[in-house]
C-alpha cells in the first residue's frame, strides 16, 4: 500500500514543527517530508512522487519552475495564511489553512485533499488469493518450477510469473517454503504431499 | 533524539532497551550508575565516537551520517560486524529455536503445524549461517586486504590479481536478502498460524523474530552505507596508484 506522500514547505521552524504534530493524527497511512528552502523543495518535487503539499503562499510564489510541476502533476495544494499575506488571486490552491484555526479543521482539509487517494485505496481488489492463484500456489507448495507449471496450466510462464507476484503480495509471504506452509496450514496440499 | 557523549550511559538503555544488544557487543556491562556515554566507552576501552555511529544509527533508521562513520578505520567496523554475527548465531538463533521447542512441547492443538516453522527456521539458519561465512572467509579478508594495499605504497601484482577476481561490487550484487524468510515466519505466525494454547511463548517468540530482524537490517545497512562505498573509492584509488584504468 502506497503511503500518502506529504511536502510541508515553509521556513518557520515553529510552524514547520506545529504543522507536523498536527498532520501525523491523521488516519491515513503518509510520509511527511517538512523542507525549509527552496533548493531541497524543488529537488524533493522532481525527484519524488508528491500526493499533497502544504506550503507558504509567499515561499512557493517566486518558484516557477516548482509551480509548472505541482500544475502538470496535478499535485494537491494547501495554501498557509498568515496574518500578513493577502490572498492570492492568480494562483490556483485546493485549501487554505489559516493561522488561528484548530486543529480538527486543518486535519479536515487536510484528510479532504487526501480523499482521492483513500478512495482509490477502498476501490483495491480484495486481498483474498483468487481460485486461480489458490491452484498456482498449490503447485509451487509442492515444488514445481515456473516452467513445469505453465506446462502443466497450458498458460505461459510469464503468466506463472504475474500469478506468483500477486500471491506474494497478498499473502505477505515470499520465500517458496513460506508458501508451502501457508499451502499446508489452509489445507491446499497435505504434510505428506511435501515429504 | 540523539546521543551524545554527555549523555547518561543508563538513559541510552531508556532512550530505546533494543540497544543493550548494542552495548553487550562493545563488552560494555551494566551498573554504570551515572556514568555518561564517554566515561564508560573509556571504561571499557571502546572509540566513543565510534560507538556513538553505531548507537545512533541503531535507534534511529533515518540518522545516518555517512561520512562520521566512514572516517573509522574497516578494521573496526569488521570487528563490529563480526560481532554481531557472532550474537546471530550463538545467542539470537539459539533463543527463537528454544522458544520453538517450547511451544511444540507446550502445545497440544497444533504440534504438527509448529513443527513445520521449526523446520522452517532450521532452513533460515543454514541460509544465514551460509551468509555469515562468505562473509567472514571471502569479504572480510578481501576488504582487509584492500585497506592494507591503501595505506601501503607498493601494490603488489598479488593484489591486483585479487582485485580482478573479486571486487566489492561482486559483493554488492550478491549481496542476497537475508531477511526475507525472517518476513515470513513473521507474517505466518501473525496472519496465519492458528493461535496456539500458550499464547505468552508465541509472543515472545514474536518479539524476538522482530528484534533479530531489526538488528540484522541494521547490520545490513551498515555493509551497504558505509562498507561498500568506502572499499569502492579504496579500490578506484589503488588502481590509480597501480596505473590502471578503473
Amino acid at each position: 500500500m502506497a503511503k500518502a506522500q506529504i511536502i510541508i514547505f515553509e521556513q518557520s521552524p515553529i510552524i514547520l514543527g506545529g504543522l507536523k504534530s498536527i498532520i501525523e493524527k491523521i488516519s491515513i497511512q503518509h510520509e511527511l517530508h517538512p523542507i525549509s528552502n527552496a533548493s531541497d523543495f524543488l529537488l524533493f518535487l522532481k525527484n519524488n512522487k508528491t500526493d499533497l503539499i502544504i506550503a507558504n503562499i509567499e515561499l512557493l510564489k517566486e518558484l516557477k519552475t516548482a509551480n509548472d510541476i505541482i500544475r502538470k502533476n496535478r499535485i494537491n495544494l494547501i495554501f498557509l495564511q498568515s496574518n500578513d499575506t493577502l490572498p492570492q488571486n492568480d494562483l490556483h490552491y485546493d485549501e487554505l489553512i489559516e493561522m488561528g484555526e484548530n486543529e480538527d479543521q486543518i486535519i479536515k482539509k487536510v484528510i479532504g485533499c487526501l480523499g482521492e487517494l483513500t478512495h482509490q485505496k477502498s476501490n483495491k481488489k480484495a486481498e483474498t488469493i483468487s481460485s486461480r492463484e489458490e491452484n498456482i500456489l498449490r503447485e509451487i507448495a509442492l515444488g514445481f518450477s515456473n516452467k513445469e507449471i505453465a506446462d502443466k496450466l497450458f498458460i505461459s510462464q510469464h503468466t506463472v510469473i504475474t500469478h506468483r507476484k500477486n500471491i506474494t503480495r497478498k499473502l505477505g509471504i515470499k520465500s517458496v517454503s513460506g508458501l508451502t506452509i501457508y499451502a499446508i496450514l489452509n489445507k491446499l496440499i497435505s504434510m505428506d504431499e511435501v515429504k | 533524539m540523539i546521543v551524545t557523549k554527555d549523555i547518561k550511559m543508563a538513559d541510552v538503555v531508556h532512550i530505546n532497551h533494543f540497544s543493550l544488544s548494542i552495548l553487550d557487543r562493545f563488552g560494555i556491562e551494566l551498573g554504570f550508575g551515572n556514568k555518561t556515554v564517554e566515561e564508560t566507552c573509556s571504561m571499557y576501552n571502546v572509540d566513543p565516537d565510534f560507538f556513538l555511529e553505531i548507537i545512533n544509527a541503531f535507534i534511529d533508521n533515518d540518522y545516518f551520517p555517512k561520512k562520521q562513520l566512514q572516517s573509522f578505520s574497516v578494521k573496526l567496523i569488521i570487528e563490529y560486524l563480526q560481532k554481531t554475527h557472532y550474537y546471530y548465531t550463538q545467542v539470537k538463533v539459539p533463543e527463537i529455536e528454544l522458544l520453538i521447542e517450547q511451544m511444540i512441547n507446550n502445545c497440544y492443538t497444533q504440534k504438527e503445524n509448529i513443527s513445520l516453522l521449526k523446520r522452517f527456521f532450521f532452513e533460515y539458519e543454514t541460509e544465514l549461517k551460509n551468509h555469515i561465512l562468505r562473509e567472514e572467509k571471502v569479504v572480510f579478508p578481501y576488504i582487509q586486504l584492500i585497506e592494507d594495499a591503501y595505506y601501503s605504497n607498493n601494490i603488489s601484482d598479488k593484489i591486483i590479481k585479487n582485485m580482478e577476481d573479486y571486487s566489492i561490487d561482486i559483493f554488492e550484487k550478491e549481496h542476497d536478502n537475508i531477511e526475507e524468510k525472517l518476513f515470513d515466519l513473521k507474517n505466518i505466525i501473525i496472519k496465519y498460524l492458528p493461535q496456539p494454547n500458550n499464547k505468552s511463548i508465541c509472543h515472545n517468540l514474536l518479539h524476538e523474530l522482530f528484534s533479530l530482524e531489526k538488528d540484522i537490517n541494521d547490520h545490513s545497512r551498515i555493509e551497504d552505507k558505509v562498507l561498500v562505498p568506502k572499499i569502492r573509492a579504496m579500490e578506484k584509488e589503488i588502481k590509480k596508484k597501480a596505473g590502471l584504468k578503473s
